[in-house]
């Protein structure tokens, strides 16, 4: 853990020197930045989304914006908030555009397919037993489904600091709340997961 | 704090955001209340359930997608600026036109409409109304109907909108001098009758059908064959001519007539090198000055009165033009002899 730790507060030094190298010229470090953040940004666009193939298709818009702007990328934040602030501007105006919601909605319902590609990426663990997986998988879907019935900000919100792991701050710089609205989004969005996930858990 | 205002602050709580004294009012509530150690509980619970879901990770060929996808973008920008960069420049300036020619037909349609209603239509209708019962009531209809007939006129003459349309830009052209042996080679006779003509005609009120034979002749003994040119009555004349024409000197009589009959043509020329046309020449077959109404395109009108100018001085104001937008500007030019 403190390993983890360290290696997240080296981080935004890294990021800053590669994307000094990018807007120096240098094209290779951007594939480098990428490369470091694509699974967090992707997991982001999954949860927020729920579905594999709208996540990848924004994780990649993500990076294709990130790409365009880094020049004029002037380090008044982290590279990962700029990144995350970005991600979250993409999976909003997703859920915007179109009629997303029922379009993907009904997809997922009638063909359960897609949720089982996402899974069974996740789920790699053979230790287990295959009815202790299948819970597994029945529990997961449940809570996916709990964190996207709930309205974007709050969901917003609790992805970024229960499953991405961010501190208060770092989601009001993202997201562009206050502080205090962050606190009450977040508290508003566990409560109401608590009550729906209460017979799971 | 009730059980609702504890629970509100139970997930800053967990996180530790919570101020001291805060904290401790919520784990004295904790102490003591068994539902809320369990709302506790299970919000932890869902707090690590969410952390604990395996991260979704990126495609292998996530970064191959994303090059694929910059180029792509790259590529279609690169199209798009070729396409649109230069009408950038172009449509505005070909919009700009259209929009112009657009309103420019628009407000000629609605002025020819507008004078179609005001001064037709309801002036007609007033006719109408006025007319109609004294036609009925009145047995002897001669009378009525002249007085009727009269109305109008006047009626029209009071409109200023009708007449102030049509009416040409009238301008005055001082002819320059010119060398006598150069225009006329007439007989001394008919110099002479001329301009005795000319100045008895400034009585005013001199018979037309008079003057026009001597006005003929002198036209014929210009050389000119111009079967379109015709004398004024010279009352038309501006108001105070030169004082040296009265005299009945010979040589001006001559340069008087002749530089009219030359300067007629070389104005016909002008106007159709311009591209207008000729209306009319002169007033009736009346002796001097000479008047030569024409249509100019708008475009040409400048350029109309720049050569115009050459043949002499223009009195009045020509850069005028009235009613600015229409194609054509008629010009109604009075010719006056060189003093």
């Amino acid at each position: 853990m403190s390993e983890e730790a360290d290696k997240e507060s080296r981080e935004p030094q890294f990021d800053a020197a590669l994307v000094r190298s990018f807007q120096a010229g240098n094209k290779a470090a951007f594939d480098k930045l990428v490369l470091n953040h694509k699974d967090r940004i992707f997991n982001l666009c999954f949860r927020f989304l729920g579905d594999y193939q709208e996540a990848n298709d924004s994780a990649q818009e993500v990076f294709v914006k990130a790409y365009r702007s880094l020049k004029r990328f002037r380090f008044e934040s982290a590279f990962g908030t700029w990144l995350y602030r970005i991600a979250v501007n993409t999976c909003k105006n997703k859920v915007k555009s179109l009629d997303y919601r029922y379009a993907e909605k009904m997809v997922y319902l009638d063909n359960p397919g897609t949720v089982q590609d996402a899974h069974g990426l996740e789920i790699s663990d053979e230790t287990q037993s295959p009815l202790a997986e299948l819970e597994k998988r029945e529990r997961m879907e449940l809570i996916q489904q709990a964190i996207e019935s709930l309205p974007p900000a709050q969901k917003m919100v609790v992805i970024l600091r229960d499953i991405q792991g961010l501190s208060y701050d770092d989601i009001a710089d993202i997201t562009g709340y206050g502080l205090g609205t962050v606190k009450s989004r977040l508290s508003r969005a566990r409560l109401e997961l608590r009550r729906k996930l209460m017979k799971v858990i | 704090m009730n059980c609702t205002q504890i629970r509100e602050l139970l997930s800053e709580y967990m996180d530790g955001m919570l101020d001291k004294e805060t904290t401790g009012l919520v784990e004295k509530h904790l102490e003591t209340c068994k539902d809320c150690r369990e709302e506790l509980a299970s919000l932890r619970a869902i707090g690590e359930e969410l952390g604990s879901l395996e991260a979704v990770e990126a495609p292998a060929d996530f970064l191959k997608k994303v090059h694929e996808r910059i180029e792509q973008r790259s590529r279609v920008s690169r199209v798009i600026r070729s396409l649109f960069v230069p009408t950038r420049f172009k449509i505005p300036f070909q919009l700009a036109t259209a929009a112009a020619m657009a309103v420019l037909v628009f407000s000629l349609f609605n002025v020819q409409q507008s004078e179609k209603q005001i001064v037709g239509v309801p002036f007609q209708s007033k006719k109408a109304r006025t007319e109609k019962p004294p036609a009925t009531d009145s047995l002897d209809r001669a009378p009525v109907e002249r007085t009727y007939r009269a109305q109008p006129t006047l009626q029209e003459a009071a409109m200023p909108e009708k007449p102030a349309e049509r009416k040409p830009v009238e301008l005055v052209l001082l002819l320059k001098r010119e060398a006598p042996s150069t225009v006329h080679s007439p007989g001394e006779g008919f110099e002479a009758e001329d301009a005795e003509t000319g100045a008895g005609a400034l009585e005013k009120e001199k018979p037309a059908s008079v003057q026009t034979p001597i006005g003929k002749r002198a036209k014929q003994a210009a050389g000119k064959a111009e079967s379109r040119t015709s004398w004024i009555d010279e009352k038309r004349q501006p108001p105070v001519p030169p004082s040296g024409e009265f005299a009945g000197c010979k040589d001006e009589a001559v340069g008087k007539s002749s530089s009219i009959i030359k300067a007629l043509p070389m104005l016909t020329g002008l106007v159709e090198l311009e591209g207008g046309r000729v209306i009319a020449e002169g007033d009736e077959e009346i002796s001097p000055p000479q008047y030569l109404t024409a249509e100019i395109p708008a475009k040409n009108y400048r350029s109309f009165l720049d050569k115009v100018g050459r043949l002499g001085v223009l009195q009045s104001s020509p850069s005028a033009i009235p009613l600015g937008d229409r194609e054509m500007i008629q010009v109604r030019i009075q010719l006056i002899p060189a003093p």
